[in-house]
């Protein structure tokens, strides 16, 4: 019952934030990164681990937004379909073998936004809203 | 089976239950049992199979992200941790081309893995295991494959394992339940059954002893069965009881049948003593009465020889002679009779007038016929006419017939006698007024048959009809209600032409005996009875003749030592030495003294063939029966006679005689004399070695066989070589023989004229 209580109310949060702020979440890498674009495929074999490297052979570093996101838990719903604790599940597994690791978790927006631009192989999601010249779009999950 | 039963407990009921339940149990134990393992097998088997299909269900997301970013590290780790299962052999984790992981129990290579790892024996059939794996967020892409391998060592452990404890379990519940089963067979089913069985076996039934029902089992079929034996036991009982009751009574019957019978054989040994002592009586009664009638029957005639009586006393003295003879016939007559019915009588026959006897009996019964009113009408009776029979016997029937008819007869009736001839035979029909009642006509010729006379004897029927056909005759009846006349028959032989011839020839040689051609004999007349000696005196006329007496043997002996009789008359019977025993002596005497022997001829009131033949074997030269005639002694004396009657016994002048027959033993006659003949040449063999006792048993064989077919002449003779069997001399016995065979070869046999129905029933 508390367990419900808990899924509503976390139902309802994001009706509302969703209905706040209702944009287009988009991948974006630094200004200064040659890539243009990437596929579907390609944004999921860097943020789930798999394959860390742009077609230019620079080494992608994915950041996420901090945690209890609405972004973060749109962006990995609307990648892979997963929800955010499945994702860390995900995570947990891999970190045992020490092989990959998770995304640089953001602290906060600015510290997202900061991280990418700090970071040439910087690659994270926003809000097309936010996006600025410091930052190229290089894939779009497409209005929300 | 019963008798190793006993003997053997081991094969008692228990022991034989105990024994074939614990077989069907252990045998269905191993069959279930092994039924069990495979099932078990089989089922462990299968686990082990969805145990790893589960393990890889298991570790299949986490290969899927190892996989997914080739995770060399956690996939070994995957690995290694899927080792711990110890069904597992080994396992090998590729994504793509790369082997992410590799990891084996031992080290062999991957392809032979399944090969080496077959054990011995219960192969599990699980092979190497391999799952897909597709990507954890496209489930499109395959990332990679997992290969395990069951380890089949380790999997049939488990799965004995298993096997082992299901059979254990199975084998102890079937043990419990086998065990019970048996402790409850046998208590509840054998154990009463063996007690049943041997409490019924050392039961005592008849005591009142029965089965006690076994505890617990008043109400099962146990209980009914013991119910159905004690009442089994309690019928049975009833009818041993009975049984044993019926046989003790059975016993007494027996016993008071054997006293009852006991009794009937003393009273009928006692009944046989009494009629020989009565015939023994009889016969004496006869002989003693027969020589005295003899005597006073020869009276007359001597007296009127010297005497010349008045017609009154001419009257008295025929009365004397007529009434003399009369008892002397029937005195006769009974002899005769007794003869008849052994079969021993001597048949004489000449020829007789029978129409003469039917006047005379006719004439003798006038008186009894008057006083009924009855007339006598004869038919067929002026002429004589002959028949080939004893004149004595045929008075005799006729004398019968006629007052019997005159008894049946109404009064004022007709008897009507009628002679016919036909062929061979002489019919006499005596036809009166009045049937025969129907109660006597089956039994009317059977002796001592009578009907509504107060005194009659029931013997003149039977002894009529005796009479008939000794004489080779018969004497049938015929009644009927209708015509309410009785008619008897009696049927005699005519007389044959060269019998009568010689019969007439021997009379008239006897009658040529007078005083005329008598020689000079000198007489010696030997008899205790002087009534009889003074008649013989009378008889022989001296001179020629000179007469000597002696009143015994001894007497004639000593007589014989100082003179020489030509011819002596001796009696048999007589005090002091009776006529054999002198005749002995007297033979002995002439012969020491080398003088020619005389004559002797017994002279006796015994006048059967079995006399005549004894006195002959004892030597006498002739045997002649009191009473006699003057005639026959002088044709005696006058010579020629005696020689010529003892040369010719009367076996050569009966050797033509005929014998007649019923239709139904007619065909058996020829093979009856054939084999007769048989017997009679063992006879002569027999004769010749000298076996007495074999000769005495042929001779009654004979004897028996000859009287069942009518041969009685030959039966005669049978008998009485079967009666001198010990002391006749050879010479008389082939004589005997000789007759006989000559008897058989020429006598006639034919069919007695058949009245098959002796009377007729009207209505």
């Amino acid at each position: 019952m508390k367990g419900s209580v808990c899924c509503l109310f976390f139902a309802l949060l994001g009706l509302i934030s969703t209905g706040a702020s209702a944009g287009e979440l988009v991948v974006v890498v630094s200004a200064k990164n040659p890539v243009d674009a990437l596929n579907r495929d390609q944004v999921i074999n860097i943020f789930m681990g798999r394959f860390r490297h742009f077609s230019t052979g620079l080494k992608a570093e994915p950041i996420d937004q901090h945690v209890g996101s609405i972004e973060k838990e749109r962006f990995y719903r609307y990648l892979v379909g997963k929800d955010v604790s499945e994702i860390s599940a995900y995570w947990a597994r891999l970190v045992f073998s020490g092989r990959t690791q998770p995304p640089i978790q953001a602290e906060s927006a600015a510290e997202q936004l900061q991280l990418l631009a700090s970071k040439n192989g910087g690659i994270t999601y926003l809000d097309r809203s936010q996006v600025d010249s410091r930052f190229k779009i290089v894939f779009s999950l497409g209005p929300l | 089976m019963n008798k190793y039963f006993r003997w053997f407990p081991l094969w008692g009921l228990i022991p034989r239950t105990a024994f074939t339940i614990g077989w069907m149990a252990i045998a269905a134990g191993v069959i279930a049992l092994l039924l069990t393992t495979e099932v078990t097998r089989n089922r462990a088997e299968r686990n082990a199979e969805r145990e790893l299909g589960e393990l890889l269900d298991a570790i299949e997301r986490t290969v899927s992200i190892a996989c997914f970013v080739r995770d060399r590290v956690l996939a070994e780790e995957v690995a290694r941790g899927i080792l711990k299962n110890s069904k597992v052999l080994g396992v090998v984790i590729r994504a793509g081309d790369a082997e992410l992981a590799r990891s084996y129990r031992f080290s062999p290579r991957a392809e032979e893995v399944t090969d080496s790892s077959e054990p011995s024996s219960h192969t599990p059939k699980i092979g190497r295991l391999t799952r897909l794996v597709v990507s954890p967020f496209n489930q499109a892409e395959i990332v990679g494959e997992i290969h395990m391998d069951p380890d089949p060592a380790a999997i049939a452990r488990h799965a004995e394992s298993d096997v082992r404890f299901v059979g254990l379990m199975f084998g102890v519940q079937w043990l419990v339940v086998g065990i019970a089963l048996l402790v409850l067979v046998l208590r509840s089913v054998v154990r009463p059954i063996q007690m049943i069985s041997a409490h019924l076996h050392a039961m005592n039934a008849e005591e009142g002893e029965r089965l006690a029902t076994p505890m617990g089992h008043e109400h099962t079929e146990i209980g009914r069965l013991v119910a159905d034996i004690n009442a089994l036991a309690s019928r049975f009982v009833a009818v041993i009881e009975r049984a044993t009751g019926q046989a003790h009574m059975l016993k007494i019957a027996k016993e008071q049948v054997d006293i009852q019978a006991d009794q009937l054989k003393r009273q009928n040994a006692a009944l046989a003593r009494a009629i020989k002592i009565q015939e023994e009586v009889e016969r004496i009664a006869r002989h003693d009465l027969k020589t005295p009638l003899g005597s006073i029957a020869a009276v007359p005639a001597l007296l009127r020889r010297t005497l010349k009586p008045s017609d009154e006393e001419e009257s008295l003295l025929a009365m004397i002679e007529n009434s003399a003879k009369r008892v002397l016939r029937m005195v006769s007559l009974s002899l005769d009779m007794f003869r008849m019915e052994e079969g021993g009588y001597y048949f004489s026959p000449k020829n007789v007038d029978i129409s003469a006897l039917v006047r005379t009996v006719v004439s003798d019964l006038r008186e009894e016929s008057t006083a009924k009113y009855v007339r006598f009408r004869l038919i067929g009776c002026e002429a004589p006419v002959f028949v080939y029979a004893e004149e004595t016997l045929c008075y005799s029937i006729i004398a019968n017939l006629a007052r019997n008819a005159i008894e049946a007869t109404p009064s004022s009736m007709d008897i009507e006698f009628a002679i016919s001839v036909d062929q061979s035979m002489v019919h006499l029909k005596i036809r009166n007024r009045g049937a025969v009642p129907d109660p006597v006509r089956m039994t009317f010729f059977d002796k001592y048959s009578t009907f509504g006379k107060s005194r009659g004897t029931g013997l003149g029927t039977y002894s009529a009809r005796l009479m008939a056909r000794v004489q080779c005759g018969d004497l049938n009846m015929e009644t009927s209600d209708e015509t309410d006349s009785t008619t008897l028959t009696l049927s005699l032989r005519a007389p044959e032409l060269n019998k009568s011839a010689e019969i007439q020839e021997g009379i008239a040689v006897a009658k040529t005996g007078n005083i005329a051609t008598l020689p000079e004999l000198r007489i010696l007349l030997v008899d205790d009875d002087p009534d009889n000696t003074l008649i013989m005196k009378l008889y022989l006329p001296r001179p020629p003749l000179v007469v000597e007496t002696a009143a015994n043997g001894r007497e004639a002996v000593e007589l014989c030592c100082i003179s020489h009789p030509d011819v002596i008359f001796m009696d048999l019977e007589m005090p002091i030495m009776d006529g054999f025993d002198a005749l002995r002596r007297i033979r002995e005497l002439q012969n020491d003294r080398g003088e020619m022997p005389s004559k002797i001829i017994a002279f006796s009131a015994h006048d059967d063939e079995a006399s005549r033949q004894r006195s002959l074997m004892a030597g006498f030269d002739f045997h002649l029966s009191k009473p006699t005639t003057q005639h026959e002694i002088l044709g005696l004396l006058a010579g020629g006679t005696m020689d010529r009657l003892n040369d010719l016994p009367h076996a050569d002048r009966r050797s033509n005689a005929v014998i007649w027959v019923d239709q139904d033993i007619l065909d058996a006659i020829p093979g009856f004399i054939k084999s007769r003949l048989e017997i009679i040449s063992e006879l002569r063999s027999t004769v010749a070695t000298g076996s007495r006792e074999s000769l005495r048993a042929l001779a009654h064989k004979l004897k028996g066989s000859f009287s069942m077919y009518g041969f009685n002449w030959a039966a005669q003779i049978s008998r009485e070589i079967e009666d001198c069997y010990l002391n006749a001399d050879i010479e008389s016995l082939t004589s005997n023989i000789n007759a006989l065979e000559h008897h058989l070869a020429h006598v006639k046999v034919r069919l007695r004229p058949q009245q098959s129905e002796n009377y007729s029933i009207a209505g």
